[in-house]
């Protein structure tokens, strides 16, 4: 008994009475099984998929901004029609910084995750202002009004023909962006598995807790003494800086970009990702996105709007159908199989 | 100056024929239905093919882009949005935002991607000169008076009538005005048709001005937003008000500093949000 | 003796309607003091007033002889002012366990921090689990809160509000709604509640009120009727008038 404790006096062990309480905790909190092996994929793609590299880099690319969505949507509870603003906004950045010389990917990351961050942290106050309408036009209007930006600034962003000469240097100076997308595919997916992490942990602490809370009561926080707004402000600003790196991190990969990455379509496309594999259970961003790639990638033969119309269908069928998305799915299914091995076997 | 203040009142009214039927359906069903503008689109497309492949005269067509667009809301809302009306606000999100994908994807497969273009009558072509400085386009003014007339005719209705009483009580409190006795159901399916239908008329009416195309209802949503948003919902006066200056704002902006024009509204809704965020009458766009 | 919290003329409109008219109330540190008043009378309103739900027209609020009328509601809770509500507020998909740590947790400003592990934080869990036991709730400490029987919601609202370590604690009907046979524990809980706190009991259960309260104030339509120990207030004609025709919930 007594492990040492978080904040006790100098010299004083806090003797815990209640260690079983605090063991179950730890436990639900630690790695799973599926959890490593589900990392691990990326590892076999690799040696596996030489010839996909450059779509699963696209893969890393949208996980990670899925990731940044679900950190407001599927915890904190926030409605963001215009998620996209942040992951433009980073995109932009990176592609003007390596346009303008400075190449270097891993601080080209974090600039542009620190604007994206900025912007989010200036807005965050419009969209904690109102209720959920005002919220979904407030989001929705900052995507809107960067991406009219981006259009009339033609001088500085190209237009709809997007940036030109875009180029990125090797990371640390070693690994050079080959034509193969290998480095591409590396690169993104450490920068997808390091944000994971911290994500993860955002959303084991207290602070993560604090999150859910919001998402479940509001009321409830306030009357435990919960300063709500700050909280939110604080999330949506940490979304933001990552939807910029998910950004920036797409420009470096690709050595392009233009204006479709600050598109409704874009904020919708990221939502659905993030929905289809589950909000709110941290790999559901990833594995929305996974899907949906691929499933355009497999149907790339069929016309655009046949495409719409079945994103379409697929919003409308998510919320009818299956609410947890593909993780909700899993887990159900692990249950339905629990139930029946107790059951054959009894 | 006088004629962009004109066109932009003009403007603004046909933004609040547009808006109206969103505001309402918020203020009694708490339900935001970012497809609003779909049913914009539709009335307009149902417009565009009678005046230009059947050769139906316009006046003919009005009503029937009001008729259409209003009984598909009918059956959509029977159908569907009835099941979703105490889902959470990111399921309603999710489900409108799937009916615009589709009604784009269809818009676009079945009508083609370009601006349609249509033929107005005569009698509605050209403008007059008041004087200098100010000219009043025929249309315009005609949009203006019939969107006046509408408007007058929804607040005598909302106002006078026991069928208007009847949906105040059901903004002001639904579960009371279901212990009254009132088919709070059926009065949701008539309201969502309506208000369905009044936006099937403005796309109707505005093809031209709004430029109709199968990306209207995305285009437009954040104009809807921001009309309800600031003017409130379930009343008329509110969404009125926060239209028209909208549609002056817009219109100025784009005449005065093209440049920046487009971003006239957003600041528009900057200001409102700092300024009043439960909206320019008082009436918090609940939700 | 300081009052624990006092209310000065506190007034509150919706509309023309005085919801809260000149309200002064005083709760005694320690106390054990109920309020009690017809449908409607606007006791829920004055909580409201209290933790800051609702801005007044008029008057103020004192906190342990601190105004803390302009206040927002988290900061009254720090300053010590815990309530619970009369519709379970609960957190439906967190755990017993996990609620009350948030609670705890948010009390000891822990919340703020992303970086460090709820699972680690041993004082903030013992503390948690160390209340649901004193509340019976600890062997259903890791059920989702929306599973539990009613009667233990009602006693998780409770430790929720206690978890704040309040000096002041607001109880909203807790009786509201909870079967015969579990109403004992929820008699036991308050009963032993520490003898430091201040106790504003809002309840229809006259039995509950007259076994629990040293002070009774009856509201009606806004306005205090009368104050005083439970013997003159149940003596008292004019509030058997007022409840002439409510039935007395057992």
């Amino acid at each position: 008994m007594g492990s040492s404790p978080t904040n006790a006096p100098a010299g004083v062990a806090h003797r815990i009475r209640y260690e079983g309480e605090a063991e179950y905790l730890r436990a639900a909190a630690s790695w799973r099984v599926p959890e490593f092996v589900f990392w691990l994929l990326p590892i076999a793609a690799y040696f596996l998929l030489p010839r996909q590299l450059v779509l699963l880099s696209r893969v890393a690319v949208m996980g990670l901004f899925a990731l940044s969505l679900d950190l407001i949507l599927g915890y904190a509870g926030i409605i963001s029609l215009g998620h996209a603003a942040f992951f433009g906004l980073g995109g932009y950045t990176a592609g003007l910084l390596a346009q303008h010389g400075y190449g270097e990917p891993i601080s080209g990351l974090v600039i542009s995750g620190f604007v994206a961050a900025i912007l989010g942290f200036a807005t965050s106050f419009l969209v904690m202002r109102g209720a959920d309408l005002t919220r979904l036009m407030v989001t929705l209007g900052i995507c809107l009004m960067l991406m009219e930006a981006a259009n009339k600034m033609r001088w500085l962003t190209g237009g709809a023909d997007g940036l030109q000469g875009i180029a990125v240097s090797p990371i640390l100076g070693i690994w050079t962006f080959d034509l193969f997308g290998r480095t591409a595919y590396v690169y993104s997916m450490i920068v997808l598995f390091l944000v994971f992490l911290l994500v993860r942990r955002i959303i084991r602490s207290p602070y993560g807790l604090a999150l859910r809370g919001i998402k479940e009561n509001e009321r409830r926080m306030h009357a435990i003494g919960t300063p709500v707004a700050r909280r939110l402000v604080v999330a949506y600003t940490i979304a933001a800086a990552l939807a910029g790196i998910s950004g920036a991190l797409l420009t470096e990969t690709t050595q392009f970009v233009s204006l479709d990455v600050l598109s409704f379509d874009k904020s919708a496309e990221v939502m659905l990702m993030v929905v289809l594999g589950g909000a709110g259970t941290l790999y559901g961003g990833i594995i929305g996105a996974l899907f949906l790639i691929v499933a355009q990638y497999l149907l790339s033969g069929i016309s655009p709007q046949y495409w719409q119309f079945w994103v379409g269908i697929a919003f409308i069928a998510l919320v009818f159908l299956a609410r947890g998305g593909l993780v909700g799915l899993a887990k159900e299914g692990v249950t339905w199989l629990g139930r029946r091995g107790r059951s054959t076997s009894s | 100056m006088l004629t962009v203040l004109f066109d932009g009142v003009a403007y603004g009214a046909l933004l609040f024929l547009l808006a109206i039927g969103l505001s309402i359906t918020l203020g009694i069903m708490n339900f935001v239905n970012l497809a609003h503008g779909a049913f914009a689109m539709l009335g307009g497309y149902v417009a565009v093919v009678m005046l230009n492949r059947w050769g139906v005269p316009f006046p003919y067509c009005l009503p029937v882009a009001f008729i259409v667009p209003g009984l598909a809301g009918m059956v959509l809302e029977r159908g569907l949005y009835s099941r979703l009306y105490d889902a959470s606000p990111l399921d309603q999100v999710l489900f409108t935002i799937g009916i615009v994908f589709a009604s784009i994807a269809m818009a676009s497969y079945f009508m083609g991607a370009q601006h349609q273009i249509i033929q107005l009558p005569q009698i509605l072509q050209g403008q007059f000169h008041v004087f200098a400085g100010f000219d009043v386009g025929v249309y315009r003014l005609f949009l203006l008076v019939f969107c006046g007339v509408i408007t007058l005719l929804l607040h005598l209705v909302l106002m006078r009538t026991r069928f208007g009483s009847r949906l105040r009580a059901a903004v002001d409190n639904g579960r009371i005005a279901r212990g009254l006795g009132i088919n709070v159901n059926r009065l949701f399916v008539i309201t969502f048709g309506v208000g369905s239908g009044l936006a099937g008329l403005a796309g109707a009416l505005g093809i031209e001005i709004l430029d109709l195309d199968p990306v209207f209802p995305v285009k437009f949503l954040v104009y809807f937003l921001i009309v309800v948003a600031v003017g409130g919902s379930g009343t008329v006066g509110g969404p009125l008000a926060a239209a028209l200056i909208l549609g002056i704002f817009d219109v100025a902006g784009k005449y005065y500093v093209s440049q920046i024009g487009a971003f006239v509204i957003y600041a528009v809704m900057v200001v409102m949000l700092i300024w009043r965020p439960q909206g320019l009458f008082g009436r918090k766009a609940t939700r | 003796m300081a009052a624990a919290l006092e209310t000065r003329n506190l007034m509150k409109l919706f509309g023309a309607l005085a919801v809260a008219n000149k309200v002064s109330l005083t709760v005694e540190e320690g106390a054990r003091h109920a309020l009690i008043g017809p449908n409607g009378a606007g006791k829920t309103t004055l909580v409201n007033l209290l933790t800051g739900v609702l801005v007044p027209n008029g008057g103020r609020v004192i906190l342990n002889g601190v105004d803390i009328t302009d206040e927002p509601q988290y900061r009254r809770v720090s300053l010590g002012l815990a309530r619970t509500f009369q519709v379970n507020q609960l957190f439906p998909n967190m755990t017993p366990l996990e609620s009350v740590a948030l609670s705890v947790a948010q009390r000891r400003g822990a919340t703020a921090r992303w970086w460090s592990r709820l699972a680690k934080s041993s004082e903030t869990i013992d503390e948690a689990a160390e209340l649901l036991d004193r509340l019976h709730l600890l062997d259903c400490a890791h059920e989702p809160s929306r599973t539990l029987p009613y009667g233990r919601q009602r006693m998780l609202e409770i430790a929720l509000a206690l978890s704040a370590r309040p000096r002041v604690l607001l109880l909203d009907e807790p009786a509201a709604g909870v079967p015969e046979g579990e109403g004992v524990e929820l008699y036991d809980a308050l009963a032993d509640l520490p003898s430091s706190v201040a106790v504003l009991l809002i309840e229809h259960d006259m039995d509950l009120v007259f076994r629990f309260a040293r002070r009774i104030t009856v509201l009606v339509s806004g306005s205090i009727l009368v104050e005083g120990p439970p013997e003159v207030i149940s003596a008292d004609p004019r509030v058997r008038e007022v409840y002439l025709g409510e039935a007395t919930h057992g």
